[in-house]
């Protein structure tokens, strides 16, 4: 079984973030590879060891999507695509992501594409989403477990409230993971070993024969960054741990008419 | 192009809550033209409650397969973009909606925004969204866009009274059965787990910020829930690492709770979790990082460290 795992490299902010004009700071970014992703590794990497076949990992971005690819090699990942946004002043929505990641992987026909349910930055859960639908694939969004046979994949997507459905559909297909699912392996010294010399191919959007300027402008346009108002914000209890603890005690206390 | 469509969401038969949620915020755009919703695969009986207010009609559209099925509700809501011609199409950002919103947006190349928290229109689509788990809000416009699919962070809005409008109900064009891709095999309850944690007026909730990894970082947080008299919920990382069972999850994917008082250690307030815990009467968030989403919502917060305030808790009651 080929397997395409869509990876993002996420950004975190550190505490001083700050926003100038209608961007976070860049300094006050650190990446990783997204939470969601990381088990959408994992899960490809199963679905190898029980069925035998080829693990390909795909990520667009900046200079940071190197590392992220680098990780899910180290993971086990056979092979990377790399598609490089030229120009730094642009940020690709989802939708516009999933389009470049369409055009990538179009030519590697997997039989299973996956993709964590949303990322932790954007979180718009909707790459996943979109990818499936521009490859034209059959898709289940949000699962919790999967498993293989026989041309067939039997997933549980988790609903609200805990409630779980079980579905069937044939592959090639798209499935959206959610953390939780398995518990994702560390890259081990051998691993990480490996992971340069494994293959990875780089290409840019162009060269993909999409417009990097069009592709930027994406489905909405931002016209402010800003801070939620601090009015809504809670009363602060100040002190030590146990004149915290004492307040808090106080309140409960009143809260629950004890 | 104007006037809204809302896409309505049921199952197991019983309309869910977003779809009035998303009746308010329809009615908010009426600026643009009249308010449709869109029933897709259900019991059309459900269409009278939909009848709301603010509606101009309800639209049911005929399934070939009796549960959600997201190429369904693709298709139906393509060919609905195609003969209404909306302004603004509004989903919930919903695990169902979730599975076809931004399929619709990349293949019918329109505007698009998930998990937004506001819309308004003022000769165009304006929304609000949060980025970095809600510590900045992003607003966005979509110009020269025709149509623009939104899909509404439940509880984002007020649901609308069911029913009691004057709309016109009509069943539209049926989704033909080449269209279905997967087989809903069946449902399959939640374990109910040795304690109801919906029943308990004080929850003690911990989050990734606790450290907590396995079930053995957790018993000092069962003994100092024993010890204060709250019952002990986590939220999703934590029952993801096995630490805490899914029965104590709150949040989107868990329970939802409304105890008098919800007492968050360590808890940094995902949108999934703030779902679950928003209508607590009084919430007190313990978390070192000033920038937690948490404190947006709660009465009373500390940055103290939540081992002191832990330790010192216990001796407290």
């Amino acid at each position: 079984m080929k397997i395409v795992v869509a990876v993002k490299a996420a950004s975190s902010l550190d505490g001083s973030a700050r926003i100038h004009g209608d961007v976070v700071d860049p300094s006050s970014l650190e990446w990783e590879v997204n939470e969601w992703d990381r088990f959408a590794v994992e899960t490809a990497l199963q679905l190898k060891e029980g069925h035998a076949g080829e693990v390909v990992v795909v990520s667009v971005g900046g200079d940071e999507v190197e590392d992220a690819l680098l990780t899910a090699l180290a993971m086990g990942a056979d092979r990377a695509i790399q598609v490089n946004v030229e120009d730094e002043g642009h940020k690709l929505d989802a939708i516009s992501t999933a389009r470049v990641i369409a055009a990538a992987i179009e030519i590697e026909a997997p039989d299973l594409v996956l993709c964590g349910t949303q990322s932790s930055d954007g979180a718009s859960a909707a790459v996943g989403t979109a990818l499936a639908a521009l490859l034209d694939m059959p898709r289940v969004a949000v699962v919790s477990s999967i498993s293989y046979a026989g041309g067939e994949l039997t997933v549980t997507r988790e609903l609200e409230g805990g409630l779980l459905e079980k579905i069937r559909l044939p592959i090639p297909a798209l499935i959206t993971v959610q953390t939780g699912i398995n518990e994702p392996r560390y890259a081990n010294l051998r691993g990480i070993r490996q992971a340069g010399s494994k293959p990875r191919a780089q290409t840019t959007i162009g060269e993909l024969g999409l417009d990097e300027d069009e592709l930027s402008a994406g489905s909405a346009q931002l016209v402010s960054l800003a801070s939620p108002s601090a009015s809504a914000g809670a009363q602060i209890l100040e002190g030590d741990g146990a004149s915290v603890a004492s307040q808090i005690a106080q309140i409960i206390k009143s809260k629950m008419g004890s | 192009m104007s006037g809204v469509l809302v896409i309505a969401e049921a199952r197991q038969g019983v309309l869910r809550d977003v779809s009035f949620e998303l009746i308010t915020a329809a009615c908010e755009l009426e600026a643009t033209g009249p308010v449709t919703v869109a029933l897709i695969g259900s019991d059309s009986t459900l269409a009278s409650q939909l009848n709301a207010a603010g509606v101009r009609e309800v639209v049911t559209i005929a399934s070939p397969v009796s549960e959600f099925e997201p190429h369904v509700s693709a298709a139906a809501v393509g060919a609905l973009i195609d003969e209404l011609s909306p302004s603004v199409v509004l989903a919930s950002h919903t695990i169902d909606s979730i599975g076809f919103g931004a399929a619709i947006a990349a293949v019918k190349n329109t505007g698009f925004a998930a998990d937004v928290m506001s819309v308004a229109w003022d000769g165009g689509l304006t929304v609000q969204r949060g980025v970095y788990g809600d510590k900045f809000i992003q607003s966005l416009e979509f110009p020269g866009r025709a149509t623009v699919v939104v899909l509404v962070r439940p509880g984002a809005y007020a649901g609308a009274p069911a029913g009691g409008g004057s709309a016109s109900i009509r069943a539209g064009a049926a989704v033909d059965a080449s269209v279905v891709k997967s087989e809903h095999l069946g449902f399959e309850s939640p374990e109910a787990g040795d304690v109801d944690i919906t029943k308990s007026d004080f929850l003690l909730a911990i989050g990734r910020g606790t450290g907590v990894e396995d079930q053995s970082d957790v018993q000092p947080f069962y003994e100092l829930a024993e010890k204060i008299g709250a019952t002990l919920v986590s939220s999703r990382p934590l029952v993801d690492a096995g630490a805490v069972p899914a029965a104590r999850q709150v949040g989107q994917s868990g329970k939802t709770v409304h105890p008098k008082v919800y007492l968050a250690l360590g808890v940094s307030g995902a949108v999934q979790h703030l779902m679950g815990m928003r209508k607590a009467d009084t919430i007190i968030a313990v978390n070192t990082d000033p920038g937690a989403p948490i404190f947006g919502i709660a009465q009373y917060g500390a940055h103290t460290d939540l081992e002191d305030v832990a330790r010192a808790l216990a001796d407290a009651f």
